[in-house]
């Protein structure tokens, strides 16, 4: 059975624009049309996509804050509109990193309130806070107010909420955004440890890198549709993105460096690599350059 | 859920609230001294126009305290909807799995909590200076009037808590429907003056009702009648909130939170 599972998920939003002083024109928003995919335990799975391609839609329907259209979702076989309570007791969610605590609270207080409200006892909530705080290296902030913390430290308080009451799913919306490198890397190696001990982890980012770096599957959705799927390097190949060959030659009176572009990375080694050797030259260097996701989100998103 | 695990999680919920609210101790101490100065005020003022006695002015006062923390409570759901929307904590709120009837329930609890002490410490000296000690001992099932009274009014709360979660501007709906409450109240004028189908609308609502219920037993008149009119009350406006809330939480859902 899939973590997390959605089969043709469909929303439209009606909205309002002013037309005037009073005047408003009806206009409507096609946010998904027809949004497939399917997470399996102990992956995480990325969904890319420019603003307003339907990523956070995607994200709140999953997690039961959003009723669809048509199509229909199940986290760990629950459906997400039938089964809602059930359901969020096995999600953990990260909407908004930067807001959604009692700013009068403290970190520690925070997520006590929330682990109750997730279910747990009082005690096993407290046991839970101190444990997420050391995890995400805010314990010696613990009794801080949360409107005291900086951006990078709601960030992290936002994933401790989202694991207060371990749930084996989650959902991670622009974990990062706007946070410093230090604390985006931090953030990363907390979702490789959580992969690591099987969760399954849905991730929205900007940050491509991020997602290539982390993520075994990506899905890249535009205008409500999810327009290509598979891991990273699939996609690249998918795409026939060239990977870069350098290749330094020394022995000869000067040094030179051949640079081919190839879809096929190994046979062109192997070729240039006995060329070379053929013609009793040594290499010195070699740098292979992989495309990065980067270009494959720009060509399938450009159409 | 168990009962009791249900019951600690309405402790834990208000005791929450009652955190964040006592960190901003000059707003607890308005809310607990507004009833005071306003109801006190509006009495004395009312003084200088016509001759109060005594009795007069337990009256307007319990009149002023019915007013003051019934609008209170009425904003309560409405405000806390609000509050948690704009921090971003509405939709944390309604991803855990407990309901958002016990949150809201338990967190307007901390409010009528906050209103009974109000309604305390404020009626304490003139309830003692009009009656002497016998109503003191008058004033204490006044608060479990209070207390009931209360209920149909987080009704109404609830489900203008509903119809806060579609609109933008809380203020300006808040302002309307306060002037309207206070005016309908019945609590602070004689209703007689009021046309015929006002004074029916004025009756049926809760605020009327706790007003005569309190009064009456400070004064020591039969409320037997009144006690039925309430817990009617109570039970027809919470319902009513329940139903509109639910229906509008499920819009939301469609809609999503804005």
């Amino acid at each position: 059975m899939s973590a997390i599972e959605a089969v043709e998920l469909r929303k439209r939003f009606i909205s309002y624009e002013r037309v005037g002083l009073i005047k408003r024109r009806k206009t409507v928003v096609n946010a998904l049309n027809g949004v497939s995919l399917n997470v399996k335990w102990g992956e995480v799975y990325g969904l890319l996509g420019p603003n307003g391609a339907g990523k956070t839609t995607t994200v709140k329907i999953l997690s039961t804050l959003l009723i669809p259209d048509s199509g229909f979702a199940r986290i760990n076989g629950l459906d997400v509109v039938k089964e809602a309570r059930r359901v969020r007791g096995i999600i953990g969610l990260v909407l908004y990193p930067d807001k959604g605590f009692y700013s009068r609270l403290s970190g520690f207080e925070n997520l006590v309130y929330f682990g109750r409200l997730y279910g747990l006892s009082r005690s096993k909530a407290e046991e839970r806070a101190r444990e997420l705080l050391k995890l995400v290296n805010l314990d010696w902030a613990a009794n801080r107010l949360y409107e005291e913390y900086s951006l990078g430290m709601r960030a992290r308080l936002s994933i401790a909420r989202a694991l207060i009451h371990d749930p084996p799913v989650i959902f991670l919306d622009e974990p990062t955004i706007g946070l410093d490198p230090v604390s985006s890397r931090a953030i990363r190696d907390l979702i490789k440890g959580l992969k690591k001990e099987g969760r399954a982890i849905l991730l929205t980012s900007h940050n491509l890198w991020e997602v290539e770096e982390v993520c075994d599957r990506v899905g890249i959705i535009s205008s409500g549709r999810v327009l290509m799927e598979g891991s990273p390097r699939d996609i690249k190949d998918r795409l026939g993105l060239r990977y870069t060959i350098e290749v330094e030659v020394e022995g000869d009176s000067r040094g030179r460096v051949i640079r081919v572009e190839t879809t096929d990375p190994v046979t062109e080694l192997k070729r240039i690599m006995s060329e070379v050797e053929g013609s009793g030259l040594r290499i010195g260097r070699i740098r292979v350059s992989e495309p990065s996701l980067e270009e494959a989100y720009v060509r399938v998103v450009s159409g | 859920m168990r009962p009791r695990d249900r019951l600690s999680l309405l402790w834990d919920i208000m005791l929450n609230e009652f955190k964040i609210i006592a960190r901003e101790p000059g707003g607890l101490a308005i809310l607990l001294l507004m009833p005071y100065l306003v109801a006190g005020g509006m009495a004395f003022m009312a003084s200088f126009f016509t001759r109060i006695s005594g009795i007069c002015f337990v009256r307007e006062f319990i009149g002023f305290e019915v007013v003051m923390v019934s609008m209170i409570m009425v904003q309560t759901g409405a405000r806390f909807i609000s509050e948690e929307r704009s921090g971003g904590r509405l939709e944390h709120l309604i991803a855990t799995p407990t309901s958002m009837y016990m949150i809201l329930f338990a967190t307007s609890m901390v409010m009528v909590m906050v209103n009974l002490s109000a309604y305390l410490v404020a009626s304490l000296p003139v309830v003692y200076g009009v009656f002497g000690v016998i109503g003191l001992l008058r004033l204490i099932p006044t608060l479990v009037i209070i207390f009931i009274g209360l209920m149909p009014l987080y009704g109404i709360g609830l489900a203008l808590a509903g119809i806060v979660v579609r609109l933008r501007d809380v203020d300006a709906l808040m302002n309307v429907i306060m002037a309207l409450l206070s005016v309908l109240s019945g609590a602070t004028y004689p209703i007689y003056i009021l046309p015929k189908w006002v004074d029916a609308v004025v009756v049926a609502l809760p605020m009327y009702q706790m007003y005569q219920t309190a009064l009456g037993i400070v004064m020591g008149s039969g409320i037997t009648g009144l006690i039925y009119g309430l817990a009617a009350s109570t039970v027809a406006y919470l319902a009513l909130g329940v139903f509109t809330y639910g229906r509008v939480e499920r819009s939301m859902l469609k809609g999503g939170v804005k």
